[in-house]
């Protein structure tokens, strides 16, 4: 039990240093990859919705220890981001195709960016980005460097693990 | 009864809601500082292997441009030559007038060194914001305002925030950074001309509000003009490269080019007052 907990903490402040050091000074494209939101898509779907909000808690805190926008704003965007993805899981995309599995990947960055966005919107920190174009480029760059990461993922873990496989639901009366 | 899911849900919320109160009213403070000494050393290795692969991939795409790059510097040899041998003779001409004044003081500015780590946090939708993270902050005497230097003195930008362990750096690119400065003009006669610099789309820097009746040329030093705070006189920005002076307009403006690549900067100097 406390093994887990401290090998979840090890690697989710690895993760965080990665995000910070590593990919932010990669040149061109690479510096969009956020395997943040990548691998807390992996781990709502692979694993359960209880840890993949401790690691968004855990990396929020971290990440806000290093942001110069106001205290909490990753903490929160994360795990609202989280609690939207979880429900849209349940609900709507219950298979494990690659399909729900890419519209997942889509739908994380979309509510991440509304959500971290409209937060620092509405503290007035810097409404002047959301409508720029330089924001929409940029976004839009993002959306496709990591669809193409996800793709890329969900083969190899599909490779790996029998997780991802696609099951139907039947029902027993 | 709430269901267990409900309830968790409220757990995680309040968890969420003591770190960020425990961090306003500074309880946590010390651990968050602990945290940062503790990644700040491999947070700055991480980053140095990252500008580093940055730095070789900028070599591998301006390869085609080396032949028009090698062209352009022989003929600023030549023009370096002659500039060199002007200020020889000038070297000598104020070794005299300093023995004569018994005038030895140099400049020598005070500094701290810092590591870089972090390129902004790597998930924000935008590139006109170019900023950097470094590992010193309000503890080390750092304020906001500081000039941030590059090792061959040419300034890179400024503090714009400080924490205790670490400080945000704009670029002299970034849209946001704005810095006073002036022309060094190789014409002699033309006297000073004073602006402002701001960075553009985080690729160039333009300086504005350079007074039609002014002079400037394509190739002309810009530096620091010292009218700021804390930021000292004479620091190079980079070299005009464009100039819009259309008639129509109050001011005129030029397009500056830094004199070095602000991408793969991996330690940085900054200038205390």
């Amino acid at each position: 039990m406390y093994w887990k907990i401290f090998l979840n903490f090890i690697l989710i402040v690895a993760l965080a240093i990665l995000q910070l050091s590593f990919i932010s000074g990669l040149p061109s494209l690479a510096s969009k990859f956020n395997f943040i939101l990548l691998v807390l898509v992996f781990i709502l779907m692979l694993k359960s919705f209880k840890l993949a909000v401790w690691w968004a808690i855990g990396l929020g805190w971290l990440l806000d220890i290093y942001s110069f926008s106001i205290f909490g704003v990753y903490l929160i965007s994360l795990f609202l981001t989280i609690l939207i993805i979880n429900f849209l899981l349940v609900n709507f995309f219950t298979d494990r195709s690659l399909y729900s599995f890419l519209a997942i990947t889509f739908l994380i960055f979309v509510f991440y960016n509304i959500i971290f966005y409209l937060i620092i919107y509405l503290i007035g920190e810097s409404a002047r980005i959301i409508f720029s174009q330089d924001f929409w480029l940029n976004f839009g760059q993002q959306l496709v460097v990591n669809m193409l990461a996800a793709l890329f993922l969900f083969y190899l873990v599909s490779f790996m693990s029998k997780r991802l496989k696609p099951v139907f639901l039947s029902r027993i009366s | 009864m709430l269901k267990p899911k409900i309830k968790g849900i409220y757990i995680f919320i309040a968890v969420i809601g003591l770190l960020i109160f425990l961090h306003f009213i500074r309880v946590l403070v010390p651990i968050e500082k602990a945290v940062i000494a503790i990644i700040n050393p491999l947070t700055s290795g991480f980053y140095s292997i990252s500008s580093e692969l940055q730095m070789t991939y900028n070599e591998q795409t301006s390869k085609q441009d080396f032949f028009i790059v090698i062209d352009n510097l022989k003929q600023e040899v030549n023009r370096l030559t002659v500039e060199n041998s002007k200020l020889k003779s000038l070297v000598e001409e104020n070794k005299k007038l300093r023995q004569y004044l018994k005038f030895f003081t140099q400049e020598q500015y005070d500094y701290i060194l810092a590591d870089v780590v972090s390129r902004g946090l790597g998930l924000n939708s935008t590139n006109q914001e170019k900023n950097l993270i470094i590992n010193k902050g309000g503890e080390d005497g750092l304020v906001v305002n500081l000039a941030v230097v590059n090792s061959q003195g040419v300034i890179i930008g400024k503090i714009i925030e400080v924490k205790e362990k670490i400080s945000k750096i704009c670029l002299t690119t970034d849209n946001n950074c704005k810095l006073a400065a002036f022309v060094q003009s190789q014409e002699e006669a033309v006297g000073e001309t004073t602006g402002v610099i701001e960075g553009e789309l985080g690729l160039t820097i333009k300086m504005n509000f350079i007074p039609q009746t002014k002079k400037i040329a394509i190739g002309d030093i810009v530096a620091t003009s010292g009218l700021e705070e804390n930021i000292p006189r004479g620091l190079v920005i980079g070299k005009i490269t464009q100039i819009d002076d259309s008639s129509n307009e109050v001011w005129q403006s030029a397009v500056i080019e830094p004199l070095i690549n602000l991408d793969s900067l991996a330690i940085v100097s900054l200038l205390l007052p």
